[in-house]
């Protein structure tokens, strides 16, 4: 890919989007939760590779690289106080308690990512989604490793209690139903 | 602790989640910006971007800051960037034009934090302002931190022509705001050469600091709209301590109030390798009218500090103290409800203490204010305890009611506390003011001199422990003579709340 880049090969946008496309707009819709903002951030990171892909001397650093390079496009989309829009999606009961529970939880568990501060969401989003070492999601976040881990390790408390608080209500419900 | 099945669920439905979105991008789409940028470059180059694109020149109708620049009316020619940009569409004279959603100039500083000040912009049709944000002049309050040089990015993908950065000097109390008025420091004033692109430049100085960052955008019909984002900005570097420093980590008193959290660096001493200027949030302070901080830095430069709203991370106040291995503090009072965290920012290598306390009711909870200590039965006049909230030392206990829970501060520093002189083999009587009872107490001991402040002592002695509901637990205290500091943990209810605590008192048994 860097090869190509260097030679500027008229195909390499394609390659580009073709390659790493849905994986850069799935980390900016996480974060952002605005998929025309995830397409704009798709399309200025791909530019942004084009452009200065032919810089980066160690190819097997592409992908986190381009993965930095969208995380902060991202950041620098959102706006103070921007409205999360959240997923309200009612499970089936009719479905099975399973199926429900299944879906309840995950919902929870979204909500509770876009709970998150954008910052703390954006070095989830880059461990979970885009599994990127804990080194790699520094690098993308400028903050020291020891930092992330102990973002991740918060984040991970937070997400815990709020499907500990989304599991007990649901249990009252079943109960009271 | 690790948790990989509850890892492997967040992944799964993180994946689930984001590859669901279709990717709309096409190579077109891609082409299209592409040459978008090409072609402003080249008009930069060859000079249609002068940088005259300003109100004057081009007759662009836009006010100031204050309002105070008069419409002047269209231009007689569009700019030549509107064939290669993306130009702000004025649908109307006078009409809001379209902004994107997360329009802004965005400040970047040396840590990554971004300061996306509020948004204000100015109608190119008649030189009113538009509604865009909230706009307001940032209370010092709400200075962030910043360290070393700023960038400032222009919103992506739309064409800002101009751009000029001020900065006036921000008074920490009373702001006024005609500061804005006041001759500015300009840092920047010059093109930006390509959507998307950005600029760094070296702040000021070190202090506060408001800065203005007014951008200048082509509208569809030939003409400029303004807009800016004002922010406060306070500037800090890493600096050698201009005398020689202490050794290792002096020691600190806790704050008066209900322990929060007690958080040092992993080091005790400065390391010596500085540089990596870090943020890190410390602790959490349960919601109350007031918080006392206790913080000792040692090392280069200066632990930067604030307290944040932690559901919104909202700044509450920010403030700093030189890394000189003096012991310093805050007293805040907020009036917003709602825990809040606490945020420093330090050199890895420097040394740190911090300690946060709250003062006042906690919230929905009334509380014992005091442990007291006599050595005499019946208790007479009791000495005051340093009090902490804390966990239950017995997990089988029975929750009566809402809990007010914290971190049980380590063993602290008792220096200043007043002591219990006991006889050998003596008792001591201990209770809780506002007619808490006592449901359960331990008591265990350490040598006065076992304690640091910084870490749990090695050698603890457990002294006594019972359960009884009573106003006033009789311990018997079997120590050989010599300075001790004893911690005493307790389950108490009062009504139907519970209040477990971890609280300590200096005694002294006699030989």
């Amino acid at each position: 890919m860097i090869e190509a880049l260097r030679r500027r090969r008229p195909a390499t946008l394609d390659d580009l989007l073709a390659t790493y496309g849905r994986e850069i707009q799935g980390v900016a819709y996480l974060i952002l939760r605005d998929r025309d903002a995830a397409d704009d951030v798709v399309v200025e990171t791909i530019l942004a590779a084009h452009e200065r892909g032919d810089q980066l001397r160690d190819a097997s650093a592409f992908r986190a690289w381009i993965l930095r390079i969208a995380t902060n496009q991202a950041l620098s989309v959102r706006r103070r106080g921007a409205r999360i829009i959240r997923l309200e999606v009612v499970p089936d009961r009719a479905s099975g308690e399973d199926v429900a529970g299944q879906a309840t939880a995950r919902i929870a568990l979204l909500a509770g990512v876009a709970d998150l501060p954008v910052q703390m969401r954006a070095a989830v989003v880059l461990r979970y989604y885009a599994d990127l070492p804990v080194e790699e999601v520094a690098r993308a976040l400028g903050k020291s490793p020891n930092t992330i881990k102990a973002q991740l390790q918060t984040a991970l408390d937070r997400l815990r209690t709020s499907l500990a608080d989304t599991g007990s209500a649901s249990d009252r419900e079943a109960r009271h139903a | 602790m690790h948790d990989d099945t509850f890892e492997d669920r967040l992944r799964q439905v993180l994946r689930s989640e984001g590859d669901a979105v279709p990717l709309e991008v096409d190579v077109e789409r891609l082409e299209a910006r592409l040459r978008v940028r090409r072609a402003t470059r080249r008009s930069n180059r060859t000079g249609l971007l002068a940088a005259g694109i300003g109100v004057v020149a081009l007759g662009v109708a836009a006010v100031g800051l204050n309002g105070g620049l008069p419409s002047t009316g269209p231009a007689a020619e569009p700019p030549a960037t509107d064939a290669v940009c993306r130009p702000l569409d004025l649908s109307s004279p006078g009409a809001a034009f379209e902004l994107p959603t997360w329009t802004g100039l965005i400040a970047i500083d040396e840590d990554a934090t971004r300061h996306s000040g509020s948004l204000r912009a100015f109608s190119a049709a008649d030189g009113k302002e538009v509604a865009i944000d909230a706009y307001s002049p940032p209370k010092p309050s709400e200075l962030p931190f910043g360290n070393g040089s700023l960038t400032i990015e222009a919103p992506f993908g739309r064409c800002v022509s101009h751009l000029r950065v001020e900065a006036v000097p921000y008074p920490t109390t009373d702001p006024d705001p005609t500061a804005l008025v006041v001759d500015p420091i300009v840092l920047v004033d010059r093109e930006l050469t390509e959507p998307g692109g950005s600029i760094s430049f070296e702040h000021p100085a070190n202090g506060d600091w408001l800065l203005v960052a007014r951008a200048s955008l082509p509208t569809t019909d030939g003409r400029t709209a303004w807009a800016e984002t004002v922010f406060a900005f306070r500037a800090h570097g890493a600096v050698s301590s201009p005398g020689p420093l202490a050794g290792t980590l002096p020691r600190i008193a806790p704050p008066d109030g209900t322990l929060a959290f007690d958080e040092s660096s992993p080091n005790l001493g400065f390391t010596g390798a500085a540089g990596n200027v870090v943020t890190r949030t410390l602790g959490t302070l349960p919601e109350a009218p007031s918080y006392e901080l206790s913080i000792v830095c040692l090392g280069p430069g200066e632990l930067a500090y604030s307290i944040v709203e932690a559901a919104s991370s909202d700044p509450v106040m920010s403030s700093s103290v030189a890394c000189d291995a003096i012991p310093d503090g805050a007293s805040v009072s907020v009036e917003a409800a709602g825990a809040k965290q606490v945020l420093i920012t330090v050199d890895e290598s420097a040394a740190w203490r911090v300690i946060g306390a709250t003062q006042g009711e906690v919230s929905g909870v009334v509380l014992p204010t005091r442990l007291l200590v006599s050595p005499h039965v019946p208790p007479d006049v009791g000495i005051e305890a340093l009090v902490g909230c804390g966990v239950p030392f017995d997990p089988t206990v029975v929750v009566r009611g809402p809990i007010n829970r914290c971190l049980i501060p380590p063993w602290p520093l008792m220096d200043r506390q007043p002591v219990v002189s006991i006889e050998r083999t003596g008792e001591l009587s201990i209770w809780l003011d506002n007619g808490w009872r006592l449901d359960q107490i331990k008591v265990s001991a350490t040598p006065f001199a076992e304690v640091d402040g910084l870490s749990r002592p090695s050698a603890i002695t457990n002294v006594y422990e019972a359960d009884a509901t009573t106003d006033v637990a009789v311990v018997p205290i079997d120590l050989p003579p010599g300075a001790f500091v004893l911690r005493i943990d307790l389950v108490s209810h009062h009504d139907d709340q519970a209040f477990y605590a971890a609280m300590y008192v200096r005694i002294e048994v006699a030989g």
